[in-house]
């Protein structure tokens, strides 16, 4: 490892860590330092047991989810040969949402009816989404896949097809959201909208072993997915067999994905752009990249969820916002870089 | 151009003409006023003043236009992407249009207030601006690269899908009733919005008719139009922005409908026969199965949930069951 | 109006037999049984109703949330030192969390899925009141716990009383009138159903969409109106709460409506699109009679910025 990566990773890494600190010190509540230190006594106050409640586990959730995504989309960028794969553009997330909102539909439509009672306590229970969204992405993953499968993944079709079943399953949501009742609406749609409100570890906990599990599988990989940057006759030169490699690091990245969108729901175009930043800071190198990837997408999500507390208290703008219209304009200058390089 | 028999192309126009008639007519006879098919037809032929003749003269009759007007226009729309991608996937949606258009209408909805002419306005201009946006990100030298188009539009998609998404939570809008609209849909749509809708509309459709001979070419990879002396670039600028055009004024009136584009021209590829009909032939027939498959949808909902569900719920249901019948096949046919 | 009294009287009946004494445990709208160690006096109210009722109790209110940006107007200055905790669909949790109320009161269908979250740092208890009936038992229950049942079984003994003395004076030939929540284009036509459409009606005026008999559903309650419905029902009397405020959506087949002609349309305020406090539902009922039987009924005391105005279009 050279100095200069070595004093990279070193630099990201105080980064994240100050972000973190700074995502536990501000809010819609400004702490101080000593309130902040206040969260190791025996007896916390007010202020440092909500640092400990509410902003260490979304902090957590937030590194956590922008690892993921980060991670998943070095992989399918890197698998794909297409630096405008996202896993959020592939259908997992709609995958994921048409999941929890049919649940929420099926919970609302088993409650008694809750206008003439008024007890409506048996909405969806929180703690069974991220499975719930788990499952719906992965069952989109491999409809994509199966749908674009001909005599293996052409990298074009994946990404069309990705396309329009994301729009397809969009609209689908939209239709089972009008068909809950309102307040059931407001709940999907802040959970659609990618937010990290009330978020707390039971929610992660769930999403870490397929985490975990996927982020090995990558790393164990990681001479496969060097040799797959090239085209299939050059990867086969290389010891990598395609057949094998490529649906295995597929479902790993594809796993992370809908890992990450349990856990809040969809935050867009953090795949996108974690490997792009990845590969400006640190090079061609794949074992760079990785953990290059790992830093940035945490820190990127942390910073956008803490954006989203400080911009407009005491409401608070979803993650999944916040990195969209971030992500979204960036998304666009690829592509033009992307254009322009393709002609000259 | 291979053949095909021309009774069968004649055939399924005419059940599409009638199909389209039925729902017409269903949909100016029903409704809360009582007035059934006798006297609906009665009152469109002479006002007598009352609230009934107001209802069929008034409200029904425009909205059943507009009904049928969008679908032709959406169709037509997602035919000229097809062609212009040389892909059976092709939609408005691919290209920004639709989610410029919500966007656009979504931003009047929450933060102007809305006449109808200033909704359909905000609507057209953007959609134009997401065209714009994915044609500046798509362009080169070279012309515009169908697959790029695809690429930037969804790109762009994304970002107006992102932006909507936006503009709902800081204008705390009641969720509900927004995705009433983006479902798309023609409650309480009347003469205002055809008003705005058919000039631009019919404009354009005789547009794409006009432009058959050079959206043959496109068919073609670019080789082989190049060796026919054809310039494909031109067909390829004015097919995509007679798509736009049209999409554009059929979301600002009726709300991003999904699958129609997609839906109908694949319709008339099934119901002509033929996997490359006659180019004119599939495009108004395409035309014609839009037309008959939103008005369907209008009809149905209206008789049967009595305006509680928009139309686009049920086009979007059914329009996703046919796209996953037809899209792993469509896709293997085209290349 | 009887049955209302009899439901009154039947929940009153079943009251727990010790309130008064802490700590002492409830049982929510939402069917939580919760123990409240003392009596609490830093009350944030999620739920509008809960603040009103505060508000008619004379109690402070520590906290409140606001509905499409907008703060409760119709309750005037009370609010000016509650703490805002932002949406009602998503309070601000770190404010709740460091603001050490020693009650939070939330409404069931927006809050209570997040209760453990509120329940780490203050007792949560959650009410609707999506109808008369549960108005009254939930101010009957929320007062209860905390610990003002005798005054809020007055506001409610006064309330069927009003409902009672306008029943009397409801004219021969009562006057339809219709509530209507509206966003642009969408219009939705409330059912007896739901509380504000039943106040209306309690002022002896006919709703022309009736009330759902048999199982309510999450979604039958209401109407989406076409201007057809609207010409097929033509009420004498509309009002109308506009989203977001400002000026309707106009729509050309209006003219030929009753109201319209009349004058009768009405933009109405805040109070209508959350009834169920002691305040709001006098104040919706008190001025829904005014507005539909000017004749009989004067105008109520209300702050201004609250009051019904002339229905603007946008055009």
């Amino acid at each position: 490892m050279r100095g200069s990566t070595r004093r990279l990773h070193a630099l990201l890494m105080g980064a994240g860590l100050l972000v973190a600190l700074l995502s536990l010190r501000y809010g819609a509540i400004e702490a101080s330092w000593l309130d902040l230190a206040e969260v190791f006594s025996a007896d916390p106050g007010p202020l440092a047991a909500a640092i400990i409640e509410l902003r260490l586990p979304r902090t957590l959730c937030a590194a956590v989810i922008g690892i993921y995504l980060g991670v998943s989309g070095l992989v399918f960028q890197t698998v794909l040969r297409n630096p405008l794969a996202d896993p959020t553009l592939f259908g997992i997330s709609s995958g994921a949402s048409l999941a929890v909102i049919t649940a929420m539909g099926v919970a609302s439509a088993l409650s008694p009816s809750e206008l003439s009672q008024g007890a409506a306590s048996s909405v969806l229970p929180m703690p069974l989404v991220p499975p719930i969204a788990l499952g719906g992405g992965l069952a989109a993953t491999l409809l994509v896949v199966w749908l674009s499968w001909r005599d293996g993944l052409l990298p074009l079709r994946l990404v069309l097809f990705g396309a329009v079943l994301a729009v397809a399953l969009n609209g689908v949501v939209m239709v089972l959201v009008l068909s809950l009742s309102e307040a059931r609406t407001e709940l999907a749609i802040l959970w659609l909208a990618g937010s990290l409100y009330a978020r707390d570890l039971a929610n992660l906990w769930p999403a870490l072993p397929w985490g975990v599990a996927g982020l090995g599988v990558i790393a164990l990989a990681l001479p496969w997915l060097s040799g797959l940057r090239f085209d299939a006759d050059t990867a086969r030169g290389f010891g990598v067999s395609t057949a094998l490699a490529v649906p295995t690091l597929l479902a790993a990245a594809a796993g992370l994905a809908a890992s990450a969108v349990s856990i809040a729901g969809p935050v867009g175009f953090v795949g996108l752009l974690v490997p792009h930043i990845a590969r400006l800071l640190y090079g061609p190198n794949l074992s760079d990249l990785l953990i290059g990837s790992v830093l940035i997408g945490g820190l990127l999500v942390m910073t956008s969820d803490l954006l989203g507390r400080i911009i407009a208290p005491p409401i608070e703008i979803p993650v999944g916002i916040v990195t969209s219209l971030i992500g979204a304009p960036i998304f666009a200058l690829l592509i033009r870089r992307q254009i322009i390089r393709a002609v000259s | 151009m291979i053949g095909f028999p021309p009774a069968r192309a004649a055939g399924f126009a005419a059940v599409l003409t009638v199909l389209c008639a039925a729902a017409t007519l269903l949909s100016v006879s029903a409704g809360a006023h009582p007035t059934g098919l006798g006297r609906a037809l009665i009152f469109l032929w002479a006002d007598d003043g009352t609230n009934a003749s107001y209802a069929v003269r008034e409200l029904r009759l425009p909205r059943a236009l507009c009904a049928a007007g969008v679908g032709a226009a959406l169709a037509l729309s997602g035919a000229l992407i097809q062609v212009v991608i040389r892909n059976p996937l092709g939609d408005p949606g691919l290209t920004g249009v639709t989610a410029g258009s919500a966007f656009g209408v979504a931003i009047s909805l929450t933060l102007l207030t809305a006449a109808p002419t200033l909704l359909v306005a905000a609507g057209i201009c953007g959609g134009a601006l997401a065209a714009a946006l994915t044609f500046l990100l798509a362009r080169s030298d070279a012309g515009l690269e169908p697959l790029r188009v695809i690429l930037a539009g969804i790109a762009v998609a994304v970002f107006f899908l992102a932006a909507t998404s936006a503009v709902m939570i800081v204008s705390r809008s009641s969720m509900q009733t927004l995705y009433f609209w983006m479902v798309g849909g023609f409650i309480n749509r009347g003469w205002a919005e055809w008003a705005l809708f058919w000039p631009l509309a019919s404009l354009a459709g005789l547009a794409v008719f006009a432009i058959t001979p050079l959206l043959r070419l496109l068919q073609f990879d670019d080789a082989t139009a190049a060796s026919l002396g054809a310039s494909a670039g031109l067909g390829r600028i004015a097919a995509v922005a007679l798509s736009v055009i049209l999409a554009a004024v059929s979301v600002a009136v009726a709300g991003p409908l999904a699958f129609v584009g997609f839906v109908a021209p694949h319709l008339a590829r099934l119901g002509l026969g033929a996997r490359y009909p006659d180019m004119a032939t599939w495009l108004a027939v395409s035309a014609l199965a839009g037309a008959a498959l939103v008005a369907s949808a209008d009809a149905a909902t209206r008789s049967l949930f009595a305006g509680r569900v928009p139309a686009g719920a049920l086009i979007t249901i059914l329009g996703g069951v046919v796209f996953l019948a037809l899209a792993r096949r469509g896709f293997d046919n085209a290349r | 109006m009887k049955h209302l009294a009899a439901a009154a009287f039947g929940l009153l009946a079943a009251m727990p037999a010790l309130a008064g004494e802490f700590p002492k445990t409830v049982t929510d709208g939402r069917g939580a049984e919760v123990t409240l160690p003392a009596s609490p006096e830093r009350i944030a109210a999620l739920w509008i109703g809960a603040a009103d009722l505060l508000v008619a109790l004379g109690r402070p209110v520590a906290g409140v949330t606001t509905y499409e940006s907008e703060m409760p107007v119709y309750l005037g200055e009370a609010m000016e030192g509650a703490i805002d905790l932002g949406d009602i669909t998503a309070p601000n949790l770190e404010l709740m969390a460091v603001s050490d109320f020693d009650l939070t009161v939330g409404m069931t269908r927006y809050n209570a899925p997040y209760a453990e979250d509120i329940e780490k740092f203050s007792p949560f208890l959650s009410y609707e009141g999506i109808n008369i009936a549960q108005s009254l038992q939930t101010v009957s229950a929320l007062g209860t716990a905390i610990g003002a049942e005798a005054e809020t079984e007055a506001m409610n003994a006064k309330f069927l009383t009003l409902i009672d003395e306008m029943a009397a004076k409801a004219p021969e030939e009562p006057r339809e009138a219709l509530f209507v929540w509206s966003f642009q284009n969408t219009l939705y036509g409330y059912k007896d159903n739901l509380m504000t459409a039943e106040l209306v009606s309690s002022t002896g005026a006919v709703n022309p969409l009736g009330r759902v008999e048999g199982e309510l559903t999450a979604d039958n309650a209401f109407a989406v109106l076409e201007a057809e419905d609207l010409l097929e029902l033509d009420p004498d009397v509309i009002l109308m709460f506009v989203s977001h405020g400002g000026p309707a959506a106009f729509q050309p087949a209006y003219e030929r409506l009753q109201a319209y002609q009349s004058d009768q349309i009405y933009s109405v305020g805040y109070q209508y699109s959350q009834p169920a406090g002691p305040i709001a539902r006098a104040l919706v009922l008190l001025e829904a009679a005014h507005l539909i039987y000017p004749e009989i009924y004067d105008a109520p005391d209300m702050p201004e910025a609250a009051r019904a105005k002339p229905l603007e279009f946008a055009r």
